[in-house]
């Protein structure tokens, strides 16, 4: 046991430092895709290839022909990338941003959703380290998660 | 079906068909059924007659019941249930006719995959006790372990019936997460249908999906262009990679190797965060569609150096964990699969190639750029837990070795070819899925959607097996033999 103990004494800490310092790099996700951002005054009139493509219909379009509303819902994307293929005027774009953790189900329902800055994050971690003094435990109830 | 020999069969020539295969040496794979537009249910089933050889679909009209042949072909067994819970098809002289994917209690208004089933409604459904038999004797206890359980692990339901720490009988009660996804491909766009079959099994999304796309093309009798095929070796090969470590840091977990569960995870955290810097998924997904990849990929100038970065911290590990003999004590002799039961019973994979089964996909019926590679395809013959992490061990230095070839040395050109199937085409996809040998087959419908996909599964091949391990083994090795398997239950629930 004296090899795995050293071992392990010799690896040390493998937590990153996010969000003390911030981003994907940080993180260890550089180049890590999260879900498409939307800009709706991009979207051109009578075309609905995203809302075809969208199997788990997360993009809506609504109200009258001449102009229509385009809304993404993040809490029914699945992050597959096909409506960023399918526009063809470049409404939905690629982000690796992750900073977005919202209160509630319905503020991930309307665009745009906003990132926390670096600097919001780490005022945030310093809070619960207030609080909790060192650890913060959350339970997770496995309802069927893959491994 | 293309990818695959066509043989029209009555009900009453399947046994004989069933024997023939038998003494032929050949395989049988699966078997489901659908219902195509004629209005009478076809039950299908896959044989493969022996490596090199095409595969064989053989189709029987279904009027009334089939004879079942669990008894020529056990790993049968499983299927035909499937097919009774989901279509609605008796098979005759079944030796376990009970539920399998729909519980006890359960009672659709009629067959869920059959065009009857009002879409998008709830199956009824109130809890009964699972038929199982019992076993008697004084003092047997009884324990029916999950769904729920701690730490993060799928949701599956372990039935013992034991005494003190022996265990006389097991029972896997699984489908707690059957999500329906055959069904959820009917009516999708092929075009789009791999984005479902990445998400079937998160940790098998390429294969997956690459099994799918393929079942696709050959429906479209497309080739995808060379890059393609190389590029999609690659993502499977990282895709096996990141698996395997994660299976290690499990059975080092499982054996109370902390330091070892710990660094087989931290292994396969850097393996994901390289799939990630490569293809913006660390899961591998958003990549693969019908006719090729939906983008070219650039490889980082650093990709080799990060990954023999991570090959040698792999290495060291594998050594240490070999050096350690309170982890091998638990392995030897744990979990013994005998040859004739993993061939009977269906075994596939690194499980099948641990009980001196000599049977890999990429070789037998190479797909992608894999006729174009040179591997190696480890085995063992002890079958134990020991047997099965040796398996994986080699197949890790083996991927590895072919990640490299594949990036050093990939060709150029486009990734993407059309593709577009025609009404009632029909295709078979297939591919070797870090747990085993994974199959697509998929009809498409006259209105050119999809009709109906059947997903064979390695995991549930697997957990049919897993339990002729553990009768009349004991409680303490119970965990660490079922890390040994490596299975899903994402993959086999569906």
């Amino acid at each position: 046991m004296a090899l795995w103990t050293a071992f392990g004494l010799g690896r040390g800490q493998a937590t990153t430092s996010w969000p003390r310092r911030g981003g994907a790099e940080a993180a260890g996700q550089a180049g890590v895709e999260t879900l498409p951002r939307l800009d709706p005054a991009k979207c051109t009139d009578g075309c609905s290839r995203c809302a075809e493509v969208c199997l788990p219909q997360a993009i809506t379009l609504a109200g009258a022909d001449e102009k229509m509303r385009l809304n993404l819902d993040l809490g029914r994307c699945i992050g597959c990338r096909l409506c960023i293929e399918a526009c063809p005027s470049g409404a939905f774009t690629a982000s690796t941003s992750f900073e977005y953790a919202v209160r509630g189900r319905d503020a991930l329902r309307r665009q745009p959703i906003q990132d926390q800055t670096a600097g919001e994050a780490a005022a945030r971690a310093d809070v619960v380290r207030r609080r909790f003094r060192g650890s913060l435990h959350i339970r997770h109830l496995d309802a069927g998660s893959c491994n | 079906m293309r990818g695959a020999d066509e043989l029209r069969l009555a009900a009453d020539a399947l046994p004989a068909a069933a024997r023939s295969l038998h003494e032929g040496g050949g395989k049988m794979q699966m078997a489901y059924a659908w219902f195509p537009d004629t209005g009478r249910a076809e039950v299908c089933y896959l044989a493969a007659p022996g490596a090199g050889r095409p595969f064989q679909l053989w189709r029987v009209s279904e009027a009334g019941a089939l004879p079942s042949l669990s008894d020529c072909w056990p790993l049968l067994s499983w299927y035909e249930r499937e097919t009774h819970d989901l279509c609605g098809i008796e098979f005759a002289g079944h030796p376990e006719p009970l539920p399998l994917v729909l519980h006890e209690g359960a009672a659709p208004v009629a067959p869920p995959l059959s065009p009857e089933y009002p879409r998008a409604a709830a199956v009824d459904y109130s809890p009964q006790p699972p038929a199982i038999p019992k076993v008697l004797g004084p003092d047997v206890q009884e324990l029916p372990w999950g769904p729920v359980v701690a730490d993060v692990v799928e949701s599956s339901q372990q039935i013992f019936f034991y005494l003190g720490e022996h265990i006389l009988h097991h029972r896997p009660r699984l489908f707690f997460k059957h999500r329906g996804m055959e069904k959820r491909f009917q009516g999708v766009d092929p075009m789009l249908g791999m984005v479902l079959a990445e998400r079937v099994s998160g940790v098998g999304s390429a294969s997956h999906a690459l099994a799918y796309c393929q079942a696709v093309e050959a429906a479209a009798g497309v080739q995808v262009p060379p890059r393609a095929a190389w590029l999609r070796c690659l993502l499977v090969e990282l895709e096996r990679l990141y698996n395997h470590l994660h299976y290690f840091g499990m059975l080092a977990e499982a054996t109370t190797l902390k330091v070892g569960g710990a660094e087989g995870k931290l292994l396969e955290e850097r393996l994901k965060q390289v799939n990630g810097r490569l293809t913006g998924s660390r899961f591998l997904r958003n990549l693969l569609c019908p006719g090729g990849l939906r983008r070219d990929l650039e490889i980082p100038y650093d990709f080799v150096r990060m990954l023999s970065g991570v090959q040698r911290e792999a290495s060291d590990y594998l050594d240490n964990l070999e050096r350690t003999h309170s982890y091998l004590d638990r392995l030897l002799t744990t979990g013994v699969l005998p040859r004739q039961i993993a061939f009977d019973q269906g075994a596939t994979g690194p499980v099948e190639r641990a009980s001196d089964l000599r049977r890999d996909l990429r070789r037998d019926h190479p797909y992608a750029a894999y006729d174009e590679l040179d591997f190696e395809v480890p085995t063992r013959t002890a079958g134990d837990a020991n047997a099965r992490a040796e398996v994986r061990a080699e197949e890790i230095v083996a991927s590895f070795a072919l990640v490299f070839h594949l990036v050093t040395r990939l060709p150029e050109g486009s990734v993407r070819t059309d593709c577009r199937p025609e009404p009632g085409s029909e295709g078979l996809g297939w591919c070797e899925n870090p747990r085993g040998a994974l199959f697509y087959a998929l009809h498409v419908g006259a209105d050119g959607r999809l009709a109906r996909v059947k997903i064979k599964s390695p995991s549930f091949s697997n957990w049919r097996v897993f339990p002729y391990t553990v009768h009349d083994t004991n409680m303490m090795d119970f965990a660490i033999n079922q890390a040994s398997f490596g299975m899903t239950v994402a993959g086999c629930d569906r």
